[in-house]
């Protein structure tokens, strides 16, 4: 058994099923247990890694619903509307879900309802017994199906369950027909202490409305692990696939009724996630995002399909869900009335799309402007998969031309110059030396001084000269420093930082 | 269906002895056939039909090269030299033909928002510098035309160019690339641009191999400008020395001696300088003292 240390000392947390036929329970202090039953196996408990495999399985359970998260310290919801007729029923899908479990070794016990409180109760105190761990409540029974469960299963403080019990109500059925204010003033006149009138009002209240959500009275809201996504298709098969055809082929079906789906509700989607759970329990997911709204399937199927290449089938994969996120309102697109205007549309979505699939998003960049006088600053190589609509109007040239090609950072030139303030005569790159011709300049370009404020060493101003060699080739280089200012910052410093064609 | 004129249709009904003159007669139809094919694009597939020639703009450079550069096929570009400046002159020559090529397409509908594709692998980018917005806006073209992809290998170079012309939904696609590109990629690219009707610029290293299957081969190499008329000392437009080392569609035209280009962004043509027009370069001193 497990022990943990406690408020009082070592007490036992968790119990094994001999161990259990002893007599011993959770709670028990573990120095009684010993002096009771000497011949007792213990070991520290690890709620930490309880809790990691907890949400591990959480994230498995995926494949039976796309709403789940971890309830309490030792179980899990999963929002099953519409998942139980792939299984061919709700009870088969719990059975599913139950052996699944076992055989990864966990005992688990499972139920139905139709709201959060009721499955918990049935699946803490009606399934379990030896001849089934499942309990199931059908649809709209559920006040019958809660009625015999005792009152502890409504998810209650020890203090209300306490009470409860002193007043009688043993179980949830007597709670039914009890008038609401009768309850409140019961238990105000049953709680015992200081402040009883406002524990006890207190108390009547979470049970009531523990009672409102487990009967379906009122809504109960809870967080799922991932939000959901608004639009999924799923496949279940009862041979896993491990073959890369099998899994393009179930890819092929699921993109035809993601987009038909789409299609009717005239919408298309930009992220699509593909996610694969394999029979051994373990899961992959593949994503891929488009730049304009799609829902064409063939499309689809070629982004995705290169990146399923990639995944391991593992054991096989027995279950599939296709999700699509992003999704924004898309018009019908019109056919073509004449002949002329037929063919493929002068729209590069597609392509860009595919690149970015192939070689990364931050290898297919388009040119943004960015409104800085600094050279360096005033473009930003945005990922094409992001980039908005361009300008109707491009921005002015500025005026001195700007080099059609910058490099990446400034390349340091050794200069000979007239100082202070001449063009360079002859400068040395790359080990080749130029003779200049022709010089058009200076262009002073300062810092900018409201990000100075903060900048920890200084930014010079650059001097910068339109310069053309006696082959014609044109450089634009600047020199970083005054001369004036050579003995607080040093000497200044020639640069190259952009070719002209 | 096409209908002969009268004469061949009499004369089919000749006798034998006629058959070497009816030989020579289809031979000679089979080769004006062929010169046909080659100069358009093939009707049916190219989705710019009825467009404007793509030409520098220049009128005796259009006519000695047929017309115009075609637009469904693979043409080559490469630097004189390997240095950053003769390369830097090569990828401003693509830059301009792209903005000829924009041109174009302006007044043609669906495509008259077509981009361009520069697809430059990530080692050429760093020597040369990726393309600039604020300077491309002074060569004429726009910044938000041009698609830059960045692969990092030779062949994903390759791969991109070909998705990019087997789309149909750009402009130009134009490569910079380190190696020499074999026969079967060169083929499927120019396959690809013939079929889709998109033209391929090609800007190879000068220290590795020609391309085969390409239409047009160019030479481009820096010369020294023509100053502007305000300021004498300044570096004036872009002035490109070509050479045409292979044309397809007219073998003679690669005769050509080397003659310079200068690039207006005004009015987005080349112009052909005449060698008595063009002043050596002054000294600066010279220059500053004629004022």
């Amino acid at each position: 058994m497990l022990v943990e240390a406690g408020a009082h000392g070592i007490a036992i947390t968790a119990v094994n099923a001999p161990a259990r036929r002893q007599g011993i329970t959770p709670g028990l202090a573990l120095a009684d247990a010993r002096a009771a039953w000497p011949g007792l196996l213990t070991r520290a408990s690890e709620p930490a890694r309880d809790r990691a495999q907890l949400a591990a399985i959480a994230g498995w359970a995926g494949r039976y619903g796309p709403l789940r998260n971890v309830d309490g310290g030792d179980g899990l919801w999963i929002e099953a509307t519409g998942v139980a007729h792939l299984y061919g029923g709700e009870d088969a899908m719990l059975a599913d879900l139950v052996g699944r479990l076992a055989r990864a070794g966990f005992a688990a016990r499972a139920g139905i309802a139709d709201t959060l409180g009721a499955a918990h109760a049935l699946a803490r105190f009606a399934a379990g017994s030896a001849e089934s761990r499942i309990a199931s409540a059908p649809a709209g029974a559920t006040a019958a199906a809660l009625a015999g469960l005792p009152v502890a299963a409504l998810r209650l403080d020890p203090d209300a369950v306490l009470l409860l019990e002193r007043l009688g109500l043993r179980r949830i059925g007597q709670l039914y027909d009890l008038p609401r204010a009768a309850l409140a003033q019961r238990f105000r006149a049953a709680a015992r202490g200081r402040r009883a009138a406002t524990a006890g009002e207190r108390l009547a209240g979470a049970v009531l409305a523990r009672l409102d959500e487990a009967l379906g009275r009122s809504a109960e809201p809870r967080r799922p692990l991932a939000e959901p996504p608004p639009h999924a298709v799923r496949r279940l098969f009862a041979e896993p696939l491990i073959s890369a055809d099998g899994l393009a082929a179930a890819l092929r079906v699921l993109a035809g009724e993601l987009c038909a789906g789409l299609a009717a509700r005239a919408e298309g989607a930009r992220r699509f996630e593909l996610a694969l759970y394999r029979a051994d329990g373990t899961w992959a997911a593949v994503e891929a995002g488009t730049s304009a709204p799609c829902r064409d399937a063939a499309h689809l199927v070629r982004l995705l399909g290169e990146k399923l290449a990639a995944i391991d089938a593992g054991l096989g994969v027995d279950a599939l869900v296709l999700a699509a996120g992003e999704v924004e309102p898309m018009a019908p697109a019109e056919p073509p009335l004449t002949a002329a205007d037929r063919g493929p549309p002068a729209d590069p979505s597609a392509l860009i799309d595919r690149l970015t699939s192939r070689l990364g998003a931050g290898r297919v960049l388009a040119l943004a402007p960015v409104a800085s006088h600094l050279p360096e600053r005033a473009q930003r190589l945005v990922p094409a998969l992001r980039r908005g609509h361009p300008l109707a109007i491009p921005p002015p040239a500025a005026k001195p031309a700007r080099p059609a090609f910058l490099l990446a950072a400034p390349e340091p030139i050794s200069v000979v110059a007239e100082v202070p303030e001449g063009p360079p005569a002859r400068f040395t790159w790359r080990r080749v030396l130029h003779r200049i011709v022709r010089t058009e300049g200076p262009e002073r370009i300062a810092p900018e001084w409201w990000r100075e404020l903060a900048a920890p060493a200084p930014t010079r101003p650059r001097d910068y000269y339109r310069i053309e060699d006696d082959c014609g080739a044109r450089f634009w280089v600047f020199r970083d420093g005054l001369y004036q200012s050579e003995a607080e910052h040093g000497p200044p410093r020639w640069f190259v930082h952009g070719l002209y064609g | 269906m096409r209908t002969y004129p009268d004469t061949y249709r009499d004369e089919s009904e000749h006798s034998p002895p006629d058959a070497a003159r009816q030989r020579a007669r289809l031979a000679a139809l089979r080769s004006e056939v062929q010169a046909i094919e080659r100069r358009c694009p093939t009707p049916g597939r190219s989705a710019l039909q009825g467009e404007a020639a793509w030409g520098f703009g220049a009128a005796d450079l259009d006519a000695w090269i047929g017309g115009g550069l075609e637009t469904g096929a693979l043409h080559e570009v490469r630097p004189a030299a390997a240095s950053a400046a003769a390369w830097a002159s090569a990828e401003a020559f693509a830059l301009a033909l792209g903005r000829r090529r924009l041109v174009m397409l302006e007044g043609t509908g669906r495509h008259a928002s077509a981009p361009i594709l520069w697809v430059a692998p990530a080692v050429l980018g760093g020597e040369h510098g990726l393309p600039y917005g604020p300077g491309l806006a002074a060569l004429g073209l726009d910044p938000a035309r041009l698609l830059l992809v960045a692969p990092p290998r030779m062949s994903d170079v390759l791969w991109a160019m070909e998705e990019g012309l087997k789309s149909a939904s750009l402009a130009l696609v134009v490569g910079l690339l380190s190696e020499a590109i074999a026969l079967t990629p060169a083929r499927r690219l120019a396959l690809a641009a013939a079929a889709h009707g998109t033209p391929c610029l090609a800007v190879t290293t000068p220290r590795a191999s020609v391309t085969p299957a390409t239409a047009t081969r160019w030479r481009i190499a820096p010369s020294p400008s023509r100053p502007p008329p305000f300021d004498a000392a300044a570096p004036g437009a872009a002035l490109f020395t070509i050479a045409l080392e292979r044309c397809r569609a007219r073998p003679r035209a690669a005769e050509m001696p080397a003659m310079s280009l200068e690039w207006s962004d005004e009015a987005c043509r080349f112009r052909l300088v005449c060698e008595l027009q063009h002043r050596p370069a002054l000294s600066r001193r010279a220059a500053r003292r004629a004022g």
